[in-house]
């Protein structure tokens, strides 16, 4: 049985982050096509962006590795937001912005752990909360969130223009 | 105060009021630019706040503002519309889907 470790990602993971953002997108647009599709130079902006946000101390990039093989196979970013801090008195919060985990090491409780280890790194930070957003069609997701006790506070909702 | 000042200068941010005819505000609907660095579609629209004055109805005002916000979005060439809404307010979700709109994502909430 493999061992997966949660760490901390670096610079030279950046590719291997956004591969697995690029299966996260279209994992997303086979639930539900208006979801977002990646645009041509996606997966380069996003490596780009997933080392700013390495480099951000205000943002945690974590990896789950294969130890077997050194192959990463999940990922989550979380920043530290304050959502209109000009109109409502909100404490700062947690904002799990993307994680995925490849297929074949689902349900093995590595997403668990990645959310496990992003949600200490908030709590050591003096955060009481953290939010995400989950697509509606995704129920597998939604399923993991309820199992995480997370609970839901609003709905996006979307229309044509 | 202060923050809607600042909102009617932001450009990727629509501020708009209805008023009845003794110019008292009515209703307002905020809408935002959402950039989506990335993907195949630059930016959504988002309506992040709305409402209306119930003690000074007047029917189809909300219908108004959005298709203000439809035209202001179209105008900048951003072809999605979105709207939060609170998970518990049944009457606000339902007059998103009486506009032709649907669910598209959940907001969750974890204690840390």
């Amino acid at each position: 049985m493999a061992e997966i470790i949660v760490r901390q990602a670096r610079a030279e993971d950046a590719e291997a982050i956004a591969r697995l953002w690029t299966e996260l997108v279209e994992y997303h647009s086979a639930l539900d096509a208006t979801l977002p599709k990646a645009s041509p130079l996606g997966a380069v902006q996003y490596a780009r962006r997933t080392e700013d946000q390495m480099r951000n101390p205000s943002a945690r990039v974590l990896v789950a590795e294969d130890t077997d093989n050194h192959r990463l196979v999940g990922y989550v970013m979380g920043v530290v937001v304050d959502l209109m801090p000009d109109i409502f008195t909100q404490e700062p919060s947690g904002f799990l912005a993307d994680i995925y985990v490849a297929a074949d090491y689902r349900q093995a409780g590595v997403g668990r752990a990645l959310v496990n280890a992003l949600a200490d790194w908030f709590r050591e930070r003096g955060l009481h909360f953290f939010e995400w957003h989950v697509a509606a069609q995704n129920q597998v997701g939604i399923d993991f969130w309820h199992a995480m006790n997370g609970r839901q506070v609003m709905i996006r909702m979307r229309s044509e223009l | 105060m202060d923050a809607a000042v600042g909102w009617l200068a932001r450009p990727d941010l629509r501020f708009a009021a209805a008023y009845d005819a003794d110019n008292t505000p009515v209703a307002y609907c905020l809408t935002r630019i959402e950039p989506t660095p990335g993907m195949a579609s630059r930016a959504l629209g988002v309506i992040f706040d709305a409402a209306a004055d119930s003690h000074n109805y007047h029917g189809g005002v909300m219908r108004d503002l959005v298709a203000d916000a439809r035209k202001w979005l179209a105008a900048q060439q951003i072809d999605q519309l979105t709207a939060l809404v609170p998970r518990l307010a049944t009457a606000d979700q339902a007059f998103w889907r009486g506009l032709g709109a649907s669910d598209w994502t959940q907001w969750l909430w974890l204690k840390s």
